[in-house]
C-alpha cells in the first residue's frame, strides 16, 4: 500500500458511494476532509471514525478507515472509549444536529469536562433529513416542517455558545461552501491535543429551505483577523452574532483526558507498588 | 443449622464501628480457619442510625445465612430493642450497661453486661476504642486466638502510627480478658485443624464481597476498561476497580448515565480492549439498544447486573432475582447473547473471569447476573490462584485472511476473525445496520437470513463447547424429586436438600451457571434420565422468570418455590416446600 507521505485525498475515499440527495452540504464537507486526512498524512489504519444515526452520520461509510456506525446519539462516548483503549489511533466522531444536540447532548458537557483527545464534526442543517423533514434543536423558532405544521414553538440551541459556555478547548465553525477554510479548520481541529469540535454549516436542498447555499452564501462572514481566539468571553459574544461567522472562535492550551490517565496510572503505582494481581487478591485475607 | 456454626450480630449507632467489628472478626476468623459469610443490610435512605453487621462462622464451610442469632453484641438500646427478639433460645446477648437499661424488658435470651464504654476509657481516655473492645470479647467469646487478631490489628493500624496502634491493640486486649471471663473458658467453636492464621501450612483463603470478588475477577481475565454509572448495589465494583485498575495499565470511567458507559466499552472493545460495564436493573434496561448494537457489531463485552427488588426503582437495596427475563429477551429485532449466573462469592471471581473469555471467543455481549446478597455479603474463599486462570482472547485474522478481509464473514462456527484497528489491511466497518460478509449495509431478505443465521451459529457452537461447568447438578439414586435453581440461590438449595435428607426425603439438584442458552443435554439427562417425578424451581422473584423459560423449552410442570420479599431464601423455607412436594406426590 502507498506510505503514508503520498497518500493523496482520493486515497481517503472508501469503495462505497455517497447516498446523499443531489446538493447536499456533506458532499463538500466530505471533500474538505478527504483534503485534510491527506494533508496530515494520516495512515488510514491508524484512524478511527465514529458516528450515530442520520444522514451525515453514513459520512464513514465513505471513508477508508476504521469505521464505526453505532446507535442514535452516542458517538461521543464511543469514540472516548476508541480513543482511551488506543490513544495512538487519530479519533473522530461525526454526524449531524440532531444526533449531536437533541438525543445526543447529555453527553456533551462531559466529554467537554473529559477532554478527550478526539475531534468532532457536526454537520449541521437545522433539520431531520432522514426521518424526511421534521424541527431540529438548532431549528429556528417558526420553522415549518412535518411536525411543526404551524411553525416551531421552540428556541433554538446554539452549537457554538454551547461548545464555549461547557468549556471546551477547541471551537471553530465552518461552511461546506468554503471547502477550503474548512480543511484548514479540520486540520487545526485534528492537531488540537484534546476536544476539538467544528460547527459545518451544511446545506439541505431537499428539507430546509432556509439554509441553502444560495441562502448561506450572503450571510456567512469570516471571523476577524484580529480576533483573540484565547479569549473566551470574546469568543462567546462572536458567537453570538445574527451573522454566522466562520474560523476559529477559542482555542486555549489543554491537557487530554488520555494523559491525565497514564499519570494516573503512574500515581497508582508509585503509591500502591507495581501491578501485582495473586498480591492484590492475597492483601483480602 | 449445623451445630458447629454460630450466627453472630452486631448493632448500634452508625459511625460507632459497628461494621469495622464485624469485618475484623470475620477476617480472624477466617484467618483461624474458620468459614465465615457475613451480610449486610442497609437502610435506602442515607442517614446515621443503627448500623449491623451479621456473620455466621463456622469451622465447616458455609452456603447459606440463617435467621436466628446465636449472640448479639448490642452497643446501644436501639440495636438491643431491635434485635433481642432474633436471638435463638440459649442464645447470649452482650450489652454495654452504660448505653442499656434492661429494666421492664422481656428477654428470653441470657444476658452478659460488657462495659465497652467504660473500659475503652481506661486505655484511651475516650470511648472511641469501644468497637476494639467488642472485637476481643467477641473474639475470645468465638474461640479464636488473641494472636491472630493481633496481628490483624497491626497490619491494619500501622500505618495509621505507634500511638493509634498501642491503644486499639490495648482496647483489643481488655476485651478478649473481659471475654474470658464471660465464657468461663469455653470457646464456642472448636479450634479448626486447618488455620490460616497467617501460618505457613494453612490453606490460603481469603474473606471478600461478591462485588470485590467481580472486580478481581475480570483484571484476571485481562479487562482494562471499565465505565459505570453508580448504581446500588453495583457501585463498589466500579469503586474497586477504580482503585485498582489504572496500576494494571487499564482506565476506569465514571460516566454521565449509564448509557454513555456501555457506548464506551464498545468503542473500547472495538479498539481492542477487553471492556466492562457494571449495573443494576435500572441501568442495564437504559443499556438495551447498545446491547443489541454489541450482538451485531459482534463486540466483545461483559456487563455486569447486580439485581435488585425491582420494578422500576423497587427495593433498591434489597434483594431480588427478577432482571432474568430482561437479560434473555430484552431486545428490539433478535439477537445472541450468553447469560451466566454466578452462586456464590467464589463463583463471582471465577464466573467473572470466564464471561470475559466466552465474550472474546464468541464476539457478543455476556451478562453476568449478580445480585445484591452477593454483592454485600462477604465470604472466606480459596484465594485465587492467577496463574490457573484461563485468559482468552479473540480471533484475529492472519495474513493470509487480511487479503481480501471481510469482517463478517461466514464461518462454520459463526465466529469471524476481528481485526483491531491500527491493523494494516483490516479496514472495515463496524455497524449496527444489517450488512453482508464486508460490512457494507445490506437489506436483502436473504443476506438477513444469513446474517441472522451466522450469529445464532456461534449460541450452537457455544452449545458444542458447552463443559463440565457450565451447570452443576447431582443426580441423586431414586430421588423422585428435583430442584432447579439460579444465581445466588444455590447454597440455601444445597442446605435445604441435606435437611431433608435427614429426613429420609431424596432430592436430586441442578444448577446451571450459564443460564442462557441452557445447558439443554445437562437439562434434559437430569430430567428425563433419571427417577425425578417432580421438579421444584426454586428462585427470588414473583412471577417464576426461569420457570417459565424451562416450561418453554422442556415439557415440565414445576412447583414454583418463588420468594419476592427483599430477601434470599432461609434454608428452612425450601425445606419446608421440600417436605409438602413429597408428601403431594
Amino acid at each position: 500500500m502507498a506510505t503514508a507521505a503520498k497518500m493523496k485525498p482520493t486515497d481517503y475515499k472508501s469503495m462505497r458511494e455517497p447516498i446523499w440527495c443531489p446538493g447536499c452540504g456533506d458532499f463538500g464537507t466530505l471533500n474538505a476532509f478527504y483534503q485534510a486526512l491527506s494533508e496530515l498524512e494520516i495512515e488510514p489504519h491508524r484512524l478511527a471514525l465514529i458516528s450515530g444515526i442520520g444522514c451525515s452520520s453514513r459520512l464513514p461509510y465513505f471513508v477508508n478507515a476504521y469505521c464505526y456506525h453505532g446507535v442514535h446519539g452516542r458517538a461521543l462516548p464511543t469514540a472516548m472509549g476508541v480513543k482511551l483503549a488506543n490513544p495512538e489511533l487519530t479519533v473522530i466522531a461525526a454526524g449531524g444536529d440532531g444526533d449531536a444536540f437533541s438525543i445526543g447532548a447529555g453527553h456533551i458537557p462531559h466529554t467537554v469536562r473529559r477532554n478527550p483527545n478526539i475531534t468532532y464534526i457536526v454537520m449541521d442543517n437545522q433539520v431531520y433529513g432522514l426521518t424526511k423533514g421534521q424541527i431540529a434543536p438548532n431549528s429556528p423558532t417558526g420553522m415549518v416542517t412535518g411536525t411543526t405544521p404551524m411553525g416551531s414553538l421552540e428556541a433554538p440551541i446554539n452549537p457554538v455558545s454551547m461548545m464555549i459556555g461547557f468549556g471546551a478547548t477547541f471551537v471553530a465553525r465552518g461552511y461546506a461552501g468554503n471547502p477550503k477554510q474548512l480543511k484548514d479548520l479540520y486540520v487545526k481541529a485534528i492537531q488540537h491535543p484534546g476536544f476539538a469540535f467544528i460547527d459545518v454549516l451544511s446545506p439541505c436542498p431537499t428539507f430546509n429551505v432556509n439554509m441553502t447555499y444560495q441562502t448561506l452564501r450572503p450571510q456567512v462572514v469570516d471571523i476577524p483577523e484580529d480576533h483573540d481566539v484565547t479569549d473566551r468571553a470574546a469568543a462567546f459574544a462572536l458567537s453570538l452574532h445574527s451573522a454566522p461567522q466562520i474560523g476559529v472562535f477559542y482555542q486555549v492550551d489543554s491537557v487530554p483526558y488520555e494523559k491525565r490517565i497514564r499519570d494516573l496510572r503512574a500515581k497508582q503505582v508509585e503509591y500502591g507498588g507495581q501491578p501485582d494481581l495473586q498480591a492484590l487478591i492475597h492483601s483480602y485475607r | 443449622m449445623s451445630d458447629s456454626s454460630v450466627m453472630i450480630r452486631i448493632g448500634g449507632e452508625g459511625g460507632e464501628g459497628v461494621i469495622s467489628t464485624g469485618e475484623l472478626l470475620s477476617k480472624a476468623a477466617s484467618r483461624a480457619g474458620h468459614s465465615i459469610m457475613t451480610y449486610r443490610i442497609f437502610p435506602a435512605e442515607i442517614k446515621g442510625g443503627l448500623a449491623q453487621f451479621q456473620m455466621r462462622l463456622s469451622d465447616r464451610s458455609i452456603r447459606a445465612i440463617a435467621t436466628e442469632f446465636d449472640h448479639l453484641m448490642a452497643f446501644n438500646q436501639e440495636a438491643l430493642d431491635a434485635f433481642h427478639e432474633t436471638v435463638a433460645d440459649g442464645g447470649c446477648i452482650y450489652y454495654d450497661p452504660s448505653e442499656c437499661d434492661l429494666e421492664g424488658m422481656e428477654i428470653r435470651a441470657e444476658t452478659i453486661p460488657v462495659p465497652l464504654n467504660e473500659i475503652a476509657k481506661e486505655h484511651g481516655g475516650t470511648n472511641r476504642g469501644k468497637n476494639m473492645v467488642a472485637l476481643g470479647f467477641l473474639a475470645r467469646i468465638a474461640g479464636l486466638d488473641l494472636s491472630v487478631t493481633r496481628d490483624l490489628l497491626t497490619e491494619k493500624f500501622r500505618r495509621k502510627g505507634e500511638k493509634i496502634l498501642a491503644v486499639n491493640i490495648a482496647c483489643l486486649e481488655a476485651g478478649y480478658e473481659v471475654g474470658a471471663e464471660s465464657s468461663n473458658g469455653r470457646a464456642v467453636l472448636p479450634s479448626p485443624p486447618n488455620g490460616d492464621g497467617g501460618g505457613e501450612n494453612g490453606r490460603r483463603t481469603i474473606v471478600i464481597s461478591g462485588n470485590e470478588a467481580t472486580a478481581l475477577g475480570a483484571i484476571a481475565a485481562g479487562c482494562r476498561y471499565m465505565a459505570g454509572y453508580p448504581i446500588t448495589p453495583a457501585s463498589s465494583i466500579l469503586e474497586t476497580m477504580s482503585r485498582h485498575l489504572p496500576r494494571f495499565g487499564g482506565t476506569v470511567v465514571q460516566c454521565e448515565d449509564e448509557i454513555a458507559a456501555l457506548a464506551s466499552c464498545l468503542g473500547a472493545s472495538y479498539a481492542g480492549q477487553k471492556a466492562m460495564t457494571a449495573t443494576s436493573g435500572p441501568g442495564l434496561m437504559l443499556m438495551g439498544e447498545l446491547m443489541t448494537l454489541a450482538s451485531t457489531q459482534e463486540l466483545p463485552v461483559v456487563v455486569i447486573d447486580v439485581q435488585r427488588g425491582g420494578p422500576s426503582t423497587g427495593l433498591p437495596t434489597k434483594q431480588e432475582q427478577s432482571d432474568l427475563k430482561f437479560a434473555i429477551y430484552g431486545s428490539a429485532g433478535e439477537v445472541p447473547r450468553i447469560i451466566v449466573a454466578p452462586a456464590s462469592v467464589e463463583e463471582c471471581f471465577h464466573l467473572t473471569a470466564r464471561a470475559f473469555n466466552l465474550a472474546e471467543r464468541y464476539q457478543l455481549p455476556v451478562i453476568v447476573l449478580s445480585d445484591t446478597s452477593l454483592a454485600f455479603r462477604t465470604e472466606t474463599i480459596p484465594e485465587p490462584d492467577v496463574s490457573q486462570i484461563v485468559v482468552e482472547n479473540r480471533l484475529q485474522p492472519t495474513k493470509a485472511e487480511l487479503v481480501g478481509y471481510q469482517r463478517y464473514r461466514d464461518t462454520p462456527t459463526g465466529v469471524s476473525p476481528v481485526a483491531i484497528p491500527g491493523t494494516v489491511g483490516g479496514i472495515h466497518i463496524a455497524g449496527g445496520l444489517e450488512h453482508d460478509e464486508n460490512g457494507s449495509p445490506c437489506y436483502t431478505g436473504s443476506n438477513h437470513n444469513r446474517m441472522n443465521a451466522k450469529r445464532f451459529r456461534k449460541l450452537e457452537t457455544l452449545r458444542e463447547d458447552f463443559d463440565e461447568w457450565v451447570a452443576d447438578f447431582e443426580i441423586v439414586e431414586d430421588a423422585a424429586l428435583g430442584i432447579i435453581g439460579w444465581g445466588s440461590t444455590k447454597g440455601a438449595i444445597q442446605e435445604a436438600i441435606e435437611m431433608a435428607a435427614e429426613r429420609g426425603i431424596r432430592v436430586s439438584h441442578f444448577h446451571p451457571r450459564i443460564v442462557s442458552p441452557l445447558p439443554e443435554k445437562r437439562l434434559r439427562r437430569f430430567l428425563e434420565e433419571s427417577p425425578i417425578r417432580k421438579v421444584l424451581v426454586v428462585e427470588e422473584n414473583f412471577t417464576g422468570q426461569f420457570s417459565h423459560f424451562l416450561k418453554a423449552k422442556f415439557d415440565i410442570r414445576p412447583v414454583e418455590v418463588l420468594k419476592a420479599e427483599g430477601v434470599p431464601f432461609n434454608p428452612s423455607e425450601i425445606f419446608d416446600a421440600i417436605v409438602k412436594a413429597e408428601a403431594d406426590l
